[in-house]
Parts: C-alpha cells; structure tokens; sequence
C-alpha cells in the first residue's frame, strides 16, 4: 500500500530523522496535524514533490511545507531547493524561506531553512542544542572528545552531526546503538522537545495556515 | 526492459497516436476532455470510477458498428446481444445503459484526436425523423396490436479523419434486431477484465503471423516469461481451431487456455499487437491472471510489442504490484507514458492525465496514486 496523502498540510523534509523529529514535535507540542515525508536526501526533494503531484488526495492539500537545512552556506542551500522545486513542474517557488507560493491547480509551497534566520548548521545542530540545554556539563565532554579525535577540525555541519550521535549514545542506556530517528522512541528523553530551542520551529508550524493566506 | 533501440529517432508526434480523447454523456461520463495521451497509458481508479467505461467509449469511437455497443453491454453481464423482444421497450432497454444518467434523451459523442488513422469519432442518438412503426404481432395465428408500436431507432454515425461518416441504425424486424450499415473501423482491440480470449479470433491471428514468418518473435517473448512453454501452434478441437503449446513438462500438447489464464491472455494481447501494427489495445485490469513476480517481465514484453508494433495501449489496473512492475520499465522512457486517474464526484466520473515523470516519482516515492 503507498502512501496516501491523509492531512491537508504536509512537511517534505530531507530524511528519516527529520521526519520523527517533525513527526514527534507535532504530536508533543499539539500543532496543527502534518504529514510529513522524507525526501530521501538533500536531492530528493524534487522527485517526492513530482511524485506527490500525481498522489491520491494532492487536490485536497492546502500547503506543502519543504523543510531543507542551511548547512555552511544558506542562501545557496535555499537556492537548490528552489531549483528543485522548479523542476518538479507547476508548483510556485518561493523567493525566500517563509514565503508561500501557490500556482494553480497546485497547493501553496513555502520553504523553511532551519536553523532559521540563515543561521549556518543543519536540524542536527538544533538537537545538539536541547540535548545540551537539560546535560550542560556534557557540552565540555562532547567538545573534549572531538578535539581528541581531531572532529573539531571538521566543518560546523559535520561537528553538529558527530556531536549528536555522541550524546545520543551516551544518553541512551537502553540502546546507545539508537539512531537519531528512533531517538524519541526510547524511554530515556534524549532529545526533548519542549525546550526553547524548538520554539521558534513550533510556532512557524502553528503558523503556517495563515502564511498561506 | 524496454529495447530503446526499437524508438529509432522518430519523435513522438510522428509516431500514429491518439492524442487526445472527448465522450459526452456515455456512462458515467457526462463530459470529459482528454489531452497529453501517450504511447502507454496506465489508467487507475476506484470501483466505479469509470475505468472501464473509459475503455470502452474509446472502442466505441474506433469501431464501425453498433454490434460493438451490444457486445460491450454484454461484457458488463447485461444479457445476449440480439435478444431482443418486438416492442418499444425491449428496443430501447438495449441502449439505455450506454447513456450517460440512461438519459436517452442526449446525445452519446465520444472522439479521437491523434494522426489520421487515429482519428475518428462516433455520435449515438435516437433518431425521430427515421421513426418507424412496427406491424401487427401475430399471436395464435392471429394479428394483435401492440402495446408500443412506434419506434425511434437509435442511430450510430463514425466520422473519420477524412470527414467520412459511416451511419448505421440498428432496427427490430420479425426475424429480430437487424444492424445494417455497419462502416469500417480503425485498429482497435479491448480485452475486456473478465472474459477469456476468444480461441478461433486467437488462432485465426496465429495462424496469419505464422504465414508471415513472424510467430518466432511471440514464441520467444513467451518462453522468456513463461520458460515451459517451447512452442505454439493450432490444433483442432471439435472443429474449433485453438492454440496449444508445447510444453517442457508434458509430451502431449495442451490448450493454452487449459495451461493458464494469464499465458492465454498475454498471447491474446501480443498477437493482436503483432498481427495489427499501429493498433490501439484496450486492456482492462491488465494484472488479471498474472503472478505477481512475472508483472515486470509481462510489462517488458507488452511494451517492446508495442514499440516494435507501433501500438498504443490504454490499460487499466488496481494492482500496487503492477504499477511497481510498471515504474522498472518506465525509466528513462517518461514521455512515453501517462497515468490516467479517473474518479467519480456526485455521481459523475470525471478524469486527470498525469506525465509519466510524475507517476515515476510516485511509483518510486511509494505514493499512492490509485
């Protein structure tokens, strides 16, 4: 059985993990319901949105919300995303993150950089970051161990991802294996969700109706 | 796999195509409007949904008869052709299903926009001006009135490319119904979901292809499928001439509607496509009699058929598999498909055509699209 386009809203994000966090953020937060699909890579987000163009229920959605990262350069991040949506064919493309663009017979598209603000880093620096927030004494740990291993002369990206798999395993007794999608699946709260860090990335989803209007 | 060497450079346009279709209230189609159709077009749909009835206006638009239209009602289960009673009532029971609403009122039109061969429309309607009445029964030796008498018959009329219209009116006489006019029709074949290949047609086809030295290439598409099957050739039944194969496993030949459903339908298909290039197959519930694992090569074999043949399918399907089957086959070969999702709103079906890029990704992306 494919996957049947069930809500009205949905989040085309980069992976797996992107999609618990989403996934997993909606649901502890109570926003308005998302269906959220992996894109299968940062190229993969044009061939989800083709494809959904011929999907059972694409005439019912009301916006599409493609969540990409800024990684070390945003606007050229942006700029492949738009590229991609582009070639998807009939959609609007955005001129900027947050900006919702619809054409017709097609729902409203907007883009969503994280972190937002063009801030340099990817979802996992964000993750990073509330898993620091409740084990602060872990940062000089984590930090100490990639200076160890020479991680520390990676880039911002790179480090970001390290670093959260690091603590990841530390944090999850039960099975330091676990992967960032299956983080919130276990009992330990390696990530929470409710911390500040996520505020901003809540609020744009309980938002997002009136960015279509 | 598709054999990309057999698209040569021709283009798209050039190749005979039916390019676009409209049917006005046939069915459950009020009104639809078709652009974009392309060399293999995969229809999907719930129940009801008009898949079949799309089919079948299209055959419709290709044939010559008003035959056809009896022998589509009968395919649905809607009784005998020819049986027919002398009155009003029985004439025109036998057309109401074909109307959109059996709203008879109307005008059934369906045509086909493509190359010249392919285009071609049909028009059904009651036509008042060739009214009629029928004469006394006769009962017990004895004249008797009849409680409707006076017929409207319903009048067929095919227009080809050339402007030319063939008419035909379907009329009841003592001896019963009684089609005379009947026109030529284009290349059109519909293998309807749920009936078994008809064995003479099937043998009459072999046989021509085999007089032309070509049954070589259908054997050897089917061995590749299907690898028991060594052999193919007509023996008598009855009377009846019917296809049998030769089979690895068996020293005695045997039916091939007796070795497998799916084996006698594919061949049905092939040899319609093989004997009959630049033709239009219509294939309803395509997966039918098909194990799942032998889809993707079935599809293989279809389309390069199609290809070497110049054919255009329109096939219909419920099957996940089958479309999975089908996205193997599609790589690289986008513009030569479409996906045709029909849907029924308010008691009206309607339909969409999406590019054949489009139903990839979705086949790859695992969205549902039926």
């Amino acid at each position: 059985m494919g996957i049947e386009i069930t809500e009205p809203r949905v989040i085309v994000c980069e992976g797996e993990g992107d999609v618990a966090f989403f996934t997993h953020l909606i649901r502890k937060r109570d926003l308005p319901p998302f269906q959220v699909l992996p894109a299968e890579g940062k190229s993969g987000y044009g061939r989800v949105l083709t494809g959904l163009s011929a999907g059972t229920g694409f005439d019912r959605l009301s916006g599409i919300l493609v969540v990409g990262d800024n990684d070390l350069n945003p606007p050229a991040a942006f700029h492949d995303i738009q590229e991609q949506i582009r070639a998807a064919g009939g959609y609007g493309i955005p001129n900027r993150p947050g900006e919702a663009v619809k054409s017709q017979g097609f729902p409203a598209v907007v883009v969503m950089m994280v972190p937002l603000h063009q801030r340099v880093g990817c979802l996992e620096t964000l993750l990073t970051e509330a898993a620091y927030e409740i084990t602060p004494d872990l940062k000089t740990c984590v930090d100490a161990y990639a200076a160890c291993t020479h991680a520390d002369a990676w880039n911002e990206v790179q480090q970001s991802k390290m670093k959260l798999q690091c603590l990841i395993s530390a944090l999850c007794r039960s099975d330091p294996q676990t992967a960032v999608r299956y983080a919130w699946n276990r009992k330990e709260d390696i990530i929470p969700l409710d911390r500040p860090c996520f505020d901003q990335l809540a609020d744009f989803l309980r938002g997002f109706d009136n960015l279509l209007l | 796999m598709i054999d990309r060497r057999l698209d040569g450079n021709r283009s798209l346009r050039e190749k005979p195509m039916i390019e676009s279709f409209e049917v006005s209230n046939f069915r459950g189609f009020e009104r639809l409007e078709l652009h974009g159709l392309r060399r293999i077009n995969v229809i999907v749909g719930a129940n009801s949904s008009g898949k079949t009835a799309f089919l079948e206006s299209m055959f419709l638009a290709g044939g010559g008869s008003p035959e056809i239209a009896l022998r589509l009602q009968a395919q649905r289960g809607l009784g005998q052709p020819f049986q027919v009673t002398w009155d009003r009532a029985s004439y025109e029971s036998l057309w109401r299903y074909l109307f959109h609403g059996f709203d008879q009122t109307k005008v059934i039109s369906a045509s086909l926009v493509g190359s010249a061969a392919d285009t071609r429309s049909v028009t059904v309607a009651y036509s008042e001006q060739d009214s009629f009445t029928l004469p006394l029964a006769v009962e017990h030796g004895a004249k008797v009135g009849l409680e409707s008498p006076f017929i409207v018959p319903v009048s067929f009329e095919w227009r080809d490319s050339r402007g030319q219209v063939s008419r035909a009116q379907p009329k009841i006489t003592e001896e019963g119904l009684k089609i005379a006019g009947a026109g030529e029709t284009m290349p059109i074949f519909f293998f309807p979901g749920t009936m078994a290949p008809n064995a003479k047609e099937n043998a009459s086809r072999f046989s021509e292809l085999d007089t032309q030295g070509k049954s070589g290439s259908l054997v050897a598409g089917l061995r590749e499928i299907f690898p028991y099957v060594e052999d193919i050739s007509i023996q008598v039944i009855s009377g009846m001439p019917t296809l049998h194969a030769t089979l690895s496993y068996s020293t005695r030949k045997m039916p091939l509607g007796l070795i497998s459903g799916g084996i006698n339908k594919l061949v049905a298909i092939l040899l319609a496509v093989a004997g009959r290039p630049q033709s239009v197959a219509l294939v309803d519930e395509i997966e039918n009699g098909f194990y799942y694992e032998l889809l993707p090569s079935i599809w293989g074999a279809l389309l390069n058929f199609c290809k070497k043949n110049d054919t255009q399918i329109f096939a219909s399907t419920h099957s996940e598999e089958c479309l999975k089957a089908l996205g193997k086959c599609i790589v690289g070969s986008e513009e030569e498909f479409v996906l045709i999702r029909t849907e029924r709103a308010n008691g009206r079906c309607s339909a969409r055509v999406f590019r054949g890029r489009q139903l990839h990704s979705a086949i790859e992306q695992n969205i549902e699209v039926r």
